[in-house]
C-alpha cells in the first residue's frame, strides 16, 4: 500500500518536513513493528524478532527505541526522552527534537505530562501511571548472552526455561564479592516464564517495573529484537533466599535538591577528588527543589 | 463502461492505523477491559466482515500476513478489500494464518486448529479476530486475571463480558492457557450496539496469559 505523507508532519514545528511519513517511517514498517509489539505484550518478557531497519543515526545511540517510538505514537502524544535520566544530554535532545521534527508532536520534560517516554538506562522517579508508554532503548536484549554466546543455544534455553546458568551468574558474584555485585542490567523474571534483561537500568529501578501501571515496551536496534511488559504485571529480579535482591542505597541527600529517595549519580568536581552526588533524573531533581524552596 | 468499484479505507490512512493499532496495543494491555475504537473505515455492504474487523485489518495486515476467513466474513467484496488494501495471500488452512477473522463464532474451528507457535518461536501464532457482543446486559460474564488485569497479584479478576462464543470456547481457552507460552490470542470486535443503544465499536483482548474462569467458584490453575 502506497504510504500517503501526512500534511499534518512538521506543520507544529512550521518545518517543511512533508517529504518524510508521519514520524519517518513508511507505514510497512510500521505495521510489521506494531505486530511485534502486540506478540510481545502477549508473551510478557519475550524477545520477539523484528526486522529492524537502519535509522538515521549509528545503532547504541538508540535506535530499537526510536523504531518502536515510531510505530507507537500519534498526533496526540506527549514525548519525552530521558538519557540517564536527564532530559538535557546530546542524546535526549537529539531524539526529542527529530521526532518534534518529523511527527510534529509535543515534547516535554514533565514525566506526569507525558504519554510517551523513551528511555536509556532509567526510570522516572515519578511514578508512572496507567496509559503511559515506555519505550526502553536495549543495548544487548538477550540476558543469557555474556554466559552463552550462541543464539540458537539462547532461544532454546528460553524455550525449554533452562536459566540455571543465570542464578550460577549471580552465585559466583557472591562467591567472589561476598555479595551480589550486579548493580545495573540486573535479570528479571517477568510473569513467571521468561528471564528478561531490563535493559542496563541500575537495579535500583527493577522494583518500579513490578506491577507498574504503565505499558512497558523494550527496543533493541542492533539486535532487531522487541519485548514488552504489560502494564500490572509482575517482575521479580533474581536472588537467593540467604542473599536477597536490594537496592543502592547512599549516605547524603542530592547535593542540588536535597533529595533521598533518589538515584544519585557521582560527580566529580575538580582534580583534587572533590564530589558531589546529585539526581540522576533531572526533571525530578527540579521539581524536588522548586518544592523545597517553596517551604 | 461499467463504473469501477469504489472500496474507501480509512480517511486518514496513517493517523487511523496508528489509532487503531493502539486500541489493540491497549485491549491487549488490559485483558478483559473493552476499548472503543474512535475510527473506523465505511463498512462493507454484506456480510459479516465487521466494520471493526475491517479496521484492525486496513491496521496490521499486509503481505507478510496470511488471513484466513469463516465463511460468513468470506464474501467477495470482503476479499476485494482485503486485496486492494493489504494485499495479504488468503490461506484455506487455520494452521498457516497470521490473522484469522471469525464472523459467526458459533461455526468456528476449535482453538487448536489454529497456529500455535513453537517452543522458540512463540511469537509466530495466530490472533484470531472474533466478532462477539460485549453489552453488559444480556451477554455471558466470565472473570479472568494475569498480566494486565490490576491487583492480579493480590488475587483480583477482572469481569468481562463477551457472549455468542461456541460452548466449548473457554474449555479450548483453558487449554490454550495451559500451553503457554504456546498458543493463539484473541481479540473481540463488537458487533454493534452497545447497552445504552449508542452504535460505538469497542474491542476487547484475550491475549495467551489470561487465565478465565467462568463462575466465581472455579478455582483454575493460575490461581
Amino acid at each position: 500500500m502506497p504510504a500517503p505523507t501526512s500534511k499534518a508532519a512538521g506543520q507544529a514545528t512550521g518545518q517543511s518536513v512533508v517529504s518524510y511519513n508521519f514520524a519517518y517511517m513508511d507505514e510497512q514498517t510500521k505495521r510489521m513493528i506494531r505486530r511485534s509489539l502486540l506478540k510481545a505484550v502477549a508473551i510478557p518478557g519475550y524477545q520477539v524478532p523484528f526486522g529492524g531497519r537502519e535509522m538515521p543515526m549509528p545503532y547504541g545511540w538508540g535506535t530499537g527505541g526510536m523504531q518502536v517510538s515510531a510505530a507507537v505514537m500519534g498526533k496526540e502524544d506527549v514525548f519525552k526522552v530521558i538519557d540517564q535520566g536527564s532530559d538535557d544530554t546530546t542524546n535526549a535532545v537529539s531524539i526529542r527534537a527529530f521526532f518534534a521534527r518529523v511527527a510534529g508532536i509535543r515534547t516535554t520534560t514533565a514525566t506526569v505530562e507525558a504519554t510517551l517516554i523513551q528511555t536509556r538506562h532509567r526510570i522516572p522517579e515519578q511514578a508512572l501511571r496507567e496509559g503511559q508508554i515506555m519505550v526502553y532503548q536495549v543495548p544487548i536484549p538477550e540476558p543469557l548472552r555474556w554466559m552463552e554466546p550462541s543464539e540458537a543455544e539462547t532461544r532454546a534455553m528460553h524455550a525449554l526455561e533452562e536459566y540455571g546458568v543465570m542464578h550460577v551468574k549471580l552465585y559466583e558474584d557472591i562467591a567472589r564479592h561476598g555479595e551480589i555485585a550486579t548493580s545495573f542490567d540486573y535479570p528479571v523474571l517477568v510473569n513467571k516464564r521468561y528471564v528478561m534483561s531490563p535493559s542496563p537500568l541500575p537495579k535500583f529501578d527493577n522494583p518500579k517495573m513490578n506491577q507498574c501501571p504503565a505499558l512497558q515496551l523494550f527496543g533493541a536496534g542492533r539486535e532487531k529484537r522487541i519485548y514488552a511488559i504489560p502494564p500490572y504485571t509482575t517482575v521479580t529480579s533474581l536472588d537467593f533466599e540467604d542473599y536477597p535482591f536490594a537496592v543502592q542505597r547512599w549516605d547524603v541527600p542530592c547535593a542540588l535538591c536535597g533529595a533521598t529517595d533518589s538515584y544519585l549519580d557521582e560527580i566529580i568536581t575538580d582534580d583534587t577528588g572533590a564530589r558531589m552526588f546529585v539526581c540522576s533524573d533531572t526533571d525530578h531533581c527540579a521539581r524536588h527543589a522548586v518544592a523545597r524552596d517553596m517551604q | 463502461m461499467s463504473t469501477l468499484p469504489t472500496l474507501p479505507g480509512f480517511d486518514s490512512p496513517v493517523d487511523d492505523a496508528q489509532a487503531v493499532f493502539r486500541a489493540v496495543l491497549g485491549a491487549f494491555s488490559r485483558p478483559g477491559l473493552p476499548v472503543p475504537l474512535s475510527v473506523l473505515p465505511p463498512p462493507l455492504q454484506v456480510g459479516g466482515f465487521s466494520q471493526g474487523m475491517l479496521a484492525l485489518a486496513l491496521a496490521l495486515c499486509d503481505k507478510d500476513t496470511p488471513l484466513w476467513l469463516d465463511a460468513a466474513a468470506d464474501t467477495p467484496e470482503a476479499r476485494r478489500h482485503l486485496r486492494f488494501h493489504c494485499a495479504s495471500p488468503l490461506t484455506e488452512q487455520p494452521s498457516e494464518a497470521s490473522f484469522a477473522f471469525i464472523a459467526k463464532p458459533e461455526s468456528m474451528p476449535r482453538l487448536g486448529a489454529f497456529k500455535q507457535g513453537r517452543a522458540d518461536f512463540p511469537d509466530r501464532s495466530t490472533t484470531l479476530v472474533i466478532n462477539a457482543n460485549l453489552s453488559a446486559s444480556q451477554a455471558q460474564t466470565v472473570e479472568l486475571t494475569g498480566p494486565g488485569v490490576k491487583g492480579n497479584d493480590r488475587g483480583l479478576w477482572q469481569r468481562a463480558s463477551i457472549d455468542g462464543l461456541p460452548a466449548w470456547f473457554w474449555k479450548d481457552w483453558e487449554a490454550n492457557y495451559a500451553d503457554y507460552p504456546l498458543g493463539v490470542d484473541v481479540i473481540f470486535v463488537d458487533t454493534g450496539t452497545d447497552a445504552s443503544s449508542t452504535p460505538q465499536t469497542r474491542l476487547l483482548g484475550l491475549p495467551r496469559t489470561a487465565c478465565v474462569r467462568e463462575t466465581a467458584k472455579e478455582r483454575p490453575a493460575c490461581m
